[in-house]
C-alpha cells in the first residue's frame, strides 16, 4: 500500500460541495471594511485612552499638593464632550450620516427622505446640502471670513439622522444599502451639528 | 478639487479589482486547505471568507507583497486556530479515535476517510504541518514562515505527525 498523502487528500476533497452562490469578493471585502473600521476605532479609542492617561499623570506631577483625589476624577471623566461624542460600543451610533452620490436626482433624494421619516429606527432628520463647503471652511478658517488656502470641491449633499436607538445601527445601514442616489452610510462620532427639526 | 475624489475612487475600483482577481483565483483552492484543516465544508466556507475579510481589511498595504498566497495560508491558520481556542471551552476532544483502528486492508477504498478521521486526533499544529507539506507542497522553510515557527519545530512537528498517522492508519503507510 503505497499511497502518498496527497492522493488521500485528493480522494478526500472529492465530495467538495458546489461553493454557496453569491459574491465571496464582495462579501468580504464588506466584513473587511467593517473590520478596518473597528481597528480604527480601537486604535482611536487607546489613543484617547492614553491621552487620559498622560493628563492624569502631568495632574499628578504638577499637583502642587499630593492631592490624590484630583488625578482620579480626572482620569473617570475621560472626554469634555457631550453625549453624542462619546466612544460608542462597536457597531452603535447615535448619529448616523446618509451621504448622497453626487448624481443624485431630485426623485431619488424625495424619496430617500420620505423613507428616513417613515423609518421607526430613526428619530430626527436633517439634511445638509452639498454646500457643506461653506459650513466647513468657516468651521476651518481661523480668523472668520478669512478664506482658506484651499480650492472649494464639492462635499456631497448628506441627511444627518438620530437614532432611536444608539445599538440598532447596523440595522439602519443595512435598511439603506444599495438605495439608488445612496453614496454610503456612516457614523457620525463627533457631529457639531446635532440633527434638529429646523433642518428639515 | 474634484479631480482628487475621482483620483482617489478610481484607486479604489483598481484596488477592489486586484482584489476580486485574488478572490477569483485563490479562494477554491483556500478552501480545499480550509476543508483539509476543519473536516467541515461550511466551516471550511466560512473560514474562507474571514480569511478574505481579514485580508481585505490590510488590502492596501498587502497587495504588493510577494506571496500573497502564502500569506493568505497565514491568515487562514491563524482563522483555524482562533476558532479552534473559541471553541475548546465548549467541545470535548477526543485524544483518540473512538475505535482503535485495526489493520487496513490493501488498497482501503475508504482509507482517505480514516485519513480524515485520524487527522483529527492530531493537535492542530501539526495537522497545519501536514496539510501545508504534504497538500499544499510547501517546503519546510515556507511552513515555518507561515506559521512563525522555526524550521526545526516545523520538522519536528511534521515528524511526530506522520508517525503518529503511522500508526493510526498502519504501519505501511506513508513511507517516506
Amino acid at each position: 500500500m503505497d499511497q502518498d498523502l496527497r492522493g488521500l487528500f485528493e480522494r478526500a476533497l472529492e465530495d467538495e460541495p458546489v461553493p454557496p452562490p453569491g459574491d465571496l469578493a464582495g462579501a468580504a471585502m464588506a466584513q473587511g471594511t467593517r473590520i478596518r473600521r473597528r481597528r480604527t476605532l480601537l486604535a482611536g479609542g487607546g489613543a484617547a485612552a492614553g491621552v487620559v492617561l498622560i493628563l492624569a499623570a502631568v495632574l499628578q506631577l504638577t499637583a502642587p499638593a499630593p492631592q490624590p483625589a484630583a488625578p482620579m476624577a480626572a482620569a473617570e471623566t475621560p472626554a469634555p464632550a457631550g453625549d453624542a461624542c462619546r466612544m460608542p460600543v462597536s457597531g452603535h451610533a447615535a448619529v448616523a450620516g446618509v451621504t448622497l452620490r453626487e448624481d443624485v436626482t431630485a426623485d431619488q433624494q424625495a424619496a430617500i427622505q420620505s423613507r428616513l421619516h417613515a423609518d421607526p429606527l430613526v428619530r430626527v432628520v436633517s439634511f445638509h446640502a452639498a454646500d457643506a463647503y461653506t459650513r466647513f471652511s468657516m468651521l476651518w478658517s481661523s480668523p472668520p471670513g478669512a478664506s482658506p488656502a484651499f480650492e472649494p470641491w464639492p462635499i456631497p449633499a448628506s441627511f444627518l439622522v438620530q437614532l432611536v436607538d444608539p445599538a440598532q445601527y447596523k440595522a439602519f445601514v443595512a435598511g439603506y444599502r444599495g438605495v439608488p442616489g445612496v453614496e454610503g452610510v456612516s457614523r457620525v462620532l463627533c457631529p457639531d451639528v446635532t440633527p434638529s427639526r429646523e433642518h428639515e | 478639487m474634484r479631480s482628487w475624489t475621482t483620483a482617489r475612487r478610481r484607486e479604489r475600483a483598481a484596488r477592489d479589482d486586484d482584489f476580486t482577481a485574488f478572490v477569483a483565483a485563490g479562494s477554491v483552492r483556500l478552501r480545499r486547505t480550509a476543508y483539509l484543516m476543519c473536516h467541515d465544508w461550511h466551516l471550511a466556507q466560512d473560514l474562507t471568507q474571514i480569511t478574505l475579510a481579514k485580508m481585505y481589511a490590510v488590502w492596501g498595504r498587502i497587495r504588493h507583497t510577494a506571496n500573497l498566497e502564502a500569506y493568505s495560508r497565514r491568515v487562514l491558520m491563524n482563522a483555524v486556530f482562533d476558532l479552534r481556542k473559541r471553541r475548546s471551552a465548549s467541545e470535548i476532544v477526543l485524544a483518540e479515535l473512538p475505535e482503535p483502528p485495526a489493520r487496513y486492508p490493501e488498497g482501503d477504498p475508504e482509507l482517505h476517510v480514516t485519513l480524515m478521521a485520524a487527522l483529527e486526533t492530531l493537535p492542530v499544529r501539526d495537522r497545519a504541518v501536514v496539510v501545508l507539506r504534504h497538500w499544499e507542497d510547501l517546503s519546510v522553510t515556507a511552513v515555518a514562515e507561515i506559521l512563525g515557527v522555526s524550521p526545526s519545530v516545523v520538522k519536528m512537528q511534521n515528524m511526530r505527525a506522520l508517525s503518529r498517522l503511522r500508526v493510526l492508519l498502519g504501519e505501511d503507510f506513508i513511507r517516506s
